[in-house]
């Protein structure tokens, strides 16, 4: 399964680096979100 | 924000490292690249995400997608992006 674009982006949840709860759907009706992907921190990955 | 299969205290010292960061850094570390799944990002070889980008419009809706070879995305195509949306 795929995210495509003009799709509804699927929710989730997950911890951020400073212990925060994020989830997506949080910033819908407040601003656009660029959401990047990498392979491994400290990496060249 | 970014995300990776990394833990949270890994994500904290990567943060650290780069000089402390103005967005979140995502962990999908357990259970492990379930988001990245979903998202149709995760290569179940290396058991890590595939670098990647998404646009996602302020209604939730994705607006710009692209996976990465190689190459990295550069804040100038992903502002561009965000520009569109304006």
């Amino acid at each position: 399964m795929a995210v495509e674009v003009g799709q509804m982006a699927p929710d989730f949840t997950l911890p951020s680096h400073d212990g925060q709860k994020i989830t997506l759907s949080q910033y819908r009706g407040k601003q656009a979100v660029v959401f990047a992907w990498y392979p491994a921190a400290f990496t060249a990955g | 924000m970014s995300a990776s299969c990394d833990s949270q205290y890994a994500n904290k010292a990567f943060a650290i490292g780069l000089g402390g960061v103005t967005h979140p850094i995502v962990s999908d570390w357990h259970p492990k690249g379930k988001v990245a799944q979903e998202w149709g990002v995760y290569n179940a070889d290396r058991g890590l995400p595939i670098r990647s980008a998404f646009v996602i419009d302020k209604e939730g809706i994705v607006r710009f997608k692209k996976i990465y070879t190689g190459e990295l995305p550069t804040p100038e195509e992903l502002l561009a992006e965000l520009d569109k949306l304006k």
